[in-house]
């Protein structure tokens, strides 16, 4: 299952961006760029607990099936609107009886594959595109920036809403629109950085030596330019969560019986006056998800920013 | 610097083009017949003769390449078309929830700017201390409520509850509405007022925490400049240091921030505007791609792209201010 990517620290993961090297065991004397980068993100306390956020809510979507024994999405009229602590239903339930804790924990899943691959579409788009841009220039450049240019400039939730009214809500779809959608600050940030480390001299070394192109972009400038990528990535990922209950709250995200905690936010709120838990339950499962990525992504950044030791 | 803005201008014209294209085409393929919206039949079937008189009036029975092009002639002739649901020209529901909008986006800009950027600064001088924790922490909450959210628990808290208690008229906001009269078009009038707050301050929230964020970061980066230094040196009290060397340098990313967020101020106003019932054009948008409206979708998101472009043409010649080392069209003489 897709959700079991960051189940390993991200900085360790995401480390492929520091420039080859040998060896990697941490506990040698002269610091390994790897070990460094570990290092400082652990010195960040928000960022490790963002980190350690991450984790519990991974293992709690992996292992959604042993900590739960009703199933996700089942209507039970004869238990509605049960409040925190009731006797088998410790946080609750909703308006139709669904089990508040059940749904938060395979809600998990929902939440964390639309953050995941729709970061993930996003990221493959934006490296590409933006690849692309910085290495062949001229025109290619100015109409890929063009066109980036235009898509920036529309609202993202307007595009949705236009293309969600065509295909149908669901949440492939969720995933697939703001993953479609959310490329273009990637592009953006890899072509400036490549067009910076396209001008050093090791990549002009490489090239005297006769390197070809593909090794020239695969080992030597992606590698020094994808940090800000995992940065921007990790941001969008809970941006993506977020864009999820935006979506549901206008009618057109994750449909029932999938749980995604977005949809669970967006059902509460018509609850809120008389049983606020149906809206605070799912709300703040969403809000630490979104927090973590933050810190997290806060902290990758200080991390792999040797200027900011 | 007259060329470049001229050059500047001129780009415009390509991304407006794009993105209306881009719309109309996704709005073509849409399912729903505009026929069955405009004879108000929801559903039932619609007689043959109104039918073929309706596609006439609009031009809906011309294939797209046509209608394309007559949606181009009467947008470029400043006609931006009728709404096909309730009839009226989009440039009436323009002018109608064009105002609103705008209001609303300005507060919002101004308490971004004012309060993140005050944070940002604060947390920077102070680094590691309380309030700049405090700065992170709430920054980083502000921007992991979803809006809507913020939206509701504002109306529970600030109207709901108050009215179930009965407080005091001012103590107890209105939660759905817009203010009705404005003098010198920002100011709502005496009680007006408070049909305004929740939703500014909704609407400025993610907007204020992001600003806040940046601010912190790029004063942090400023802070370790060598003109910096220079500026203690030559004796200036830490006041003129932080405000005239600092914070002047570190604004042009928060400035272009600024700019760029104007999309998503967008897309939360479609939000904020749903929840507060505020007259303005996100709402209105909302409610048409519902009703698949076409024209005034068009319409209006034309008045938002242009907008957008022209204030991120303002924000890259606003650099100049911040910074004489980019003024644009110097580097030739």
């Amino acid at each position: 299952m897709a959700i079991s990517v960051p189940d390993r620290s991200l900085a360790e993961e995401h480390v492929g961006g520091a420039p080859p090297v040998g060896e990697t065991d941490h506990s040698v004397a002269p610091p390994t760029p790897r070990g460094d980068i570990w290092r400082r993100f652990k010195r960040n306390r928000l960022a490790m607990v963002g980190l350690v956020l991450i984790v519990v809510i991974v293992l709690a979507a992996i292992f959604a099936d042993f900590l739960t024994t009703g199933q996700p999405g089942k209507v039970n009229p004869a238990d509605a609107n049960q409040r925190l602590f009731s006797p088998g239903h410790p946080l609750g339930t909703d308006r139709v009886g669904r089990d508040l804790y059940t749904d938060v924990l395979y809600g998990a899943r929902v939440s964390l594959r639309i953050g995941i691959f729709a970061g993930l579409i996003a990221a493959s788009i934006g490296i590409v595109v933006g690849a692309i841009s910085a290495f062949y220039g001229r025109w290619i450049d100015t109409s890929i920036m063009r066109f980036t240019d235009i898509l920036l400039s529309l609202p993202y939730i307007l595009i949705a809403l236009a293309i969600i009214t065509v295909v149908g809500p669901g949440e492939r779809t969720v995933i697939l629109v703001l993953g479609l959608l959310g490329w273009m600050a990637i592009a953006r940030v890899l072509r400036a950085s490549i067009l910076q480390v396209k001008e050093t001299e090791y990549v002009d070394a490489a090239r005297a030596l006769g390197a070809s192109n593909r090794r020239i972009i695969f080992r030597h400038i992606l590698p020094n330019t994808i940090q800000p990528v995992i940065v921007y990535t990790t941001l969008f990922i809970g941006a993506a969560v977020l864009s999820e209950a935006a979506l549901s709250f206008l009618g057109v995200g994750v449909q029932r019986p999938t749980p995604a905690w977005g949809l669970m936010v967006a059902e509460g709120r018509r609850s809120l006056a008389n049983y606020p838990h149906m809206l605070f339950v799912p709300a703040i499962a969403l809000s630490i998800l979104v927090v973590a990525a933050v810190f997290v992504g806060d902290g990758l950044r200080d991390a792999l920013d040797p200027k900011l030791k | 610097m007259t060329g470049y803005v001229i050059r500047r201008l001129l780009l415009v014209i390509p991304v407006v083009w794009g993105a209306l294209t881009i719309l109309f085409i996704l709005f073509f393929i849409v399912p729903g017949d505009p026929v069955e919206l405009m004879a108000g039949a929801s559903g039932r079937a619609v007689p043959e003769a109104t039918r073929q008189a309706i596609e006439q009036q609009f031009g809906l029975d011309d294939p797209i390449i046509v209608q394309y092009g007559n949606f181009w002639k009467r947008t470029l002739t400043g006609d931006l078309g009728t709404s096909y649901a309730s009839r009226r020209p989009v440039s009436d529901i323009l002018g109608e929830t064009f105002p609103n909008s705008l209001r609303l986006a300005i507060w919002a800009i101004i308490i971004e700017t004012v309060i993140g950027i005050s944070a940002g600064v604060l947390a920077a001088v102070r680094q590691y201390s309380f309030a700049d924790g405090l700065t992170t922490v709430i920054t980083a909450l502000a921007a992991s409520i979803p809006v809507f959210v913020l939206g509701f628990l504002f109306q529970q808290v600030f109207g709901v509850f108050p009215n179930e208690q009965g407080w005091p008229e001012w103590a107890r906001m209105p939660v759905q509405g817009t203010p009705e009269h404005w003098n010198f078009f920002l100011f709502p009038s005496a009680s007006d007022w408070r049909y305004l707050i929740l939703p500014m301050i909704v609407l400025a929230s993610v907007g204020t925490a992001l600003v806040a964020r940046m601010t912190r970061t790029t004063m942090l980066e400023v802070a370790r400049a060598d003109y910096m230094r220079t500026a203690r040196a030559k004796g200036l009290n830490e006041r003129k240091v932080v405000l005239r060397h600092g914070l002047r340098n570190a604004l042009i990313p928060v400035v272009t921030l600024i700019g760029l967020d104007l999309a998503n101020l967008i897309g939360a106003a479609i939000i904020t505007e749903t929840v507060f019932n505020w007259r303005g054009m996100g709402r209105q948008i909302a409610t048409s791609i519902f009703r698949r409206d076409a024209p005034v979708v068009l319409g209006l998101t034309l008045v938002l792209v242009v907008a957008y472009v022209l204030i991120n043409l303002l924000v890259d010649l606003s650099y100049g201010f911040f910074d004489p080392r980019v003024r644009v069209g110097k580097e030739k003489s």
